[in-house]
């Protein structure tokens, strides 16, 4: 992947005058307010809630300006329709984090959701979704295997993987879409606690678990520290290989439960079930604030981008905007998002520059 | 994220701030909604144009989402329409075996719904707007026949090539051509399966014309696999217009060239603008509570014909 840092490094030395100063100079009154502002961490701030911030204003702007926005109705739609993708981005999330991706998730996830609608009317809600699961997980272990012990780059390995898993189950399936309508079993995906969509409870169910194994688990401190610098981790002893491998198993069995909830949702599932899949999470994670080039990234940035994605495809539906404008707008949002994370950048090394010589 | 649960606390707040905004008040037009297959295939625009317009001609406001060809976007975006307050769904399905959780969802807001092609996913659609197959190939069999009979030399033996078993409606069209061509004194000599597709239509055509060199007619359940076999026929040294009259079904492009060139005979056109303004009338007899008058009571299905296009037709299709 491409850093987008060294880019903004390049265009800082080609800058000679610097515009905050030419257009508005330092007076003595300024000084204690910029001590103040200075004492927070602006830069970690925006990190952890900018994208969250950027949500809560598009909330509000969506329920001023489009009037069937703030229903209950479609706001449980807009929850509802984040899990999906969301509950796969929380696995993705700590493999970008680690410095890896998983281009695999598409496929992995179509069959996951086929076998959870194939055998959910034989043996129990319960088993199915273990088996999807479990599914997802076997997808993981062999991307695993791939990368680690094999040594295949992620971006092959997991490309290699998505053709194979995805070949497999046009096998399996026969090309046909597997239908299941029991109530207890479509009540995963289309439930409502209170006003609360079901998946979407599950959905913040595994950012918790997410956030908490990132945070406050070993393995979260490894999956950083080798996102951060891999060769630093090797020679810290960190256990690179094994935590790679776990990282994978990892996304695979978010993947295989998220694909058990669509499964529940559409009341089916088949193979080619949501095309391109795989790059709607990796938009999500990025959108929410995870560096594309790994060691820093939030579990809480990942939700409020599922959120946030989800929300603005309900919003361009709700005002009837054409189908190829969506897509355009959904190009827009994540290239004006990685804007704003360059710029930010930017001014974060300026200021850290000016600081130096004052402090 | 040790200051998440906080913030994450303040945007659930929010959400339910907004959860408890009032429901706006009722629109003074009642308002349609159309969740399109893929805009991006001629065949939907025509119909999504007739749609459009039946709506608006009637007066009720009109909303489309598109499913972008993708059974995930068809559940979430139609849910988005059910959630507009519509009074009627029209809803071509990209896939109809996830039309279950839409079908419900509009039940329970009491919302009918009108399927428009493709198929009802066996879910508790209130009607389905189909074309006439089974029409279709009476006209193309009493088409055959008209044309036959000007030609002294014509055999009595017909061939019939058809769609996948699987696809129950593209099966009318052979059934319905061949019980009439039988009526009319003809021999079915073949009856095979091309699953669609243009080369094995070709492939089909050629074992025909090996088998049965004398064989006067071949009907063909799509336009592929009509084209296909024009193109054997070609091989073979004769024409798919003068020696062996070729028919096909749909309408599509590539029939219409061949048609135009002189390789192929006719084709029955499916009309889908008119489908679409089939099912917006549909739409507004099922929300004034009267009753539908199926084609196919025991399948809930409305029919809506079919055209012949012969050479004499294509010029003013093709350009448009």
């Amino acid at each position: 992947m491409i850093d987008p840092v060294l880019p903004v490094k390049r265009a800082n030395q080609l800058r000679t005058v610097r515009p905050v100063k030419t257009d508005q100079p330092v007076t003595h009154e300024v000084r204690p307010v910029r001590r103040a502002i200075r004492n927070l961490d602006w830069d970690l701030l925006w990190e952890k809630f900018g994208i969250a911030t950027i949500l809560v204003v598009v909330w509000i702007l969506a329920a001023i300006g489009t009037p069937r926005f703030a229903i209950p109705d479609n706001l449980s739609s807009v929850l509802r329709q984040s899990a999906f993708v969301g509950v796969a981005s929380v696995g993705m999330t700590i493999a970008i984090i680690a410095g890896t991706f998983d281009l695999s998730v598409g496929s992995a996830q179509a069959l996951s959701a086929w076998t959870a609608v194939t055998i959910a009317p034989h043996i129990g809600v319960l088993p199915a979704f273990i088996a999807a699961v479990a599914v997802g997980g076997i997808v993981g272990l062999l991307n695993g295997a791939l990368v680690v012990l094999v040594r295949i780059p992620a971006f092959i390995a997991t490309l290699g993987t998505m053709f194979l898993v995805s070949g497999l189950t046009f096998i399996l399936t026969n090309g046909q879409t597997a239908r299941f309508n029991g109530k207890d079993f479509v009540w995963w995906g289309n439930g409502l606690m209170g006003n609360i969509p079901v998946p979407f409870i599950l959905f913040l169910f595994c950012a918790a678990i997410g956030a908490f194994t990132l945070h406050r688990t070993s393995f979260g401190r490894y999956v950083f520290t080798i996102g951060s610098n891999v060769k630093a981790a090797h020679v810290a002893g960190v256990p690179v290989n094994r935590t790679i491998f776990l990282v994978f198993v990892v996304v695979g069995l978010f993947t295989g439960l998220g694909a058990a909830l669509l499964g529940s949702r559409l009341y089916s599932a088949g193979p080619g079930l949501e095309p391109g899949f795989e790059l709607n999470v990796i938009a999500t994670v990025v959108l929410g604030g995870t560096r594309l080039a790994g060691g820093r990234g939030s579990m809480f940035g990942t939700v409020a981008a599922a959120i946030l994605f989800a929300t603005l495809s309900n919003v361009l539906n709700l005002n009837h905007v054409d189908a190829f404008v969506q897509r355009v707008a959904v190009g827009l949002v994540l290239l004006l998002a990685l804007s704003v994370e360059g710029v930010r950048q930017r001014l974060v090394e300026r200021w850290n520059r000016s600081q130096r010589p004052g402090s | 994220m040790k200051q998440s649960p906080r913030v994450l606390t303040i945007l659930l707040t929010i959400c339910a701030l907004l959860l408890a905004v009032p429901a706006d008040a009722a629109p003074a037009k009642k308002k349609i909604g159309f969740s399109v297959y893929d805009m991006q295939y001629g065949f939907f625009q025509d119909m999504e144009k007739g749609t459009k317009e039946a709506a608006e001609a009637a007066g009720f406001d009109y909303v489309l989402v598109d499913q972008k060809s993708s059974e995930s976007t068809m559940v979430s975006a139609t849910q988005d329409l059910l959630d507009q307050g519509i009074s009627a769904l029209i809803i071509s399905p990209f896939k109809p075996d996830a039309l279950g959780p839409i079908v419900d969802a509009a039940k329970a807001k009491k919302i009918p719904v009108v399927i428009d092609d493709i198929g009802g996913g066996g879910t508790d659609y209130d009607v389905i707007v189909i074309s006439d197959n089974e029409k279709g190939g009476v006209i193309a069999a009493d088409h055959i026949d008209s044309v036959l009979k000007q030609k002294s030399s014509a055999s009595k033996k017909v061939a019939s090539i058809s769609c996948e078993p699987s696809a129950v409606y593209a099966a009318r069209r052979n059934t319905g051509f061949e019980q009439r061509i039988k009526e009319l004194g003809y021999q079915v000599v073949a009856s095979l399966s091309a699953n669609s597709k243009q080369e094995e239509g070709y492939k089909v055509a050629k074992d025909i014309l090996s088998a049965h060199p004398d064989v006067a007619a071949i009907f063909c359940g799509n336009d592929p696999m009509a084209v296909g076999a024009a193109q054997a026929v070609a091989d073979s040294g004769k024409s798919g217009v003068k020696d062996i009259y070729i028919v096909g079904f749909n309408g599509d492009e590539i029939a219409l060239q061949a048609i135009k060139a002189g390789q192929l005979g006719a084709t029955i056109q499916q009309v889908p603008k008119e489908m679409g303004k089939m099912t917006v009338d549909l739409a507004s007899t099922l929300i004034k509570g009267d009753k539908v008058k199926y084609s196919n009571p025991a399948n809930r299905e409305v029919y809506v014909p079919v055209k012949l296009i012969t050479a004499a037709d294509v010029n003013a299709l093709l350009k448009k």
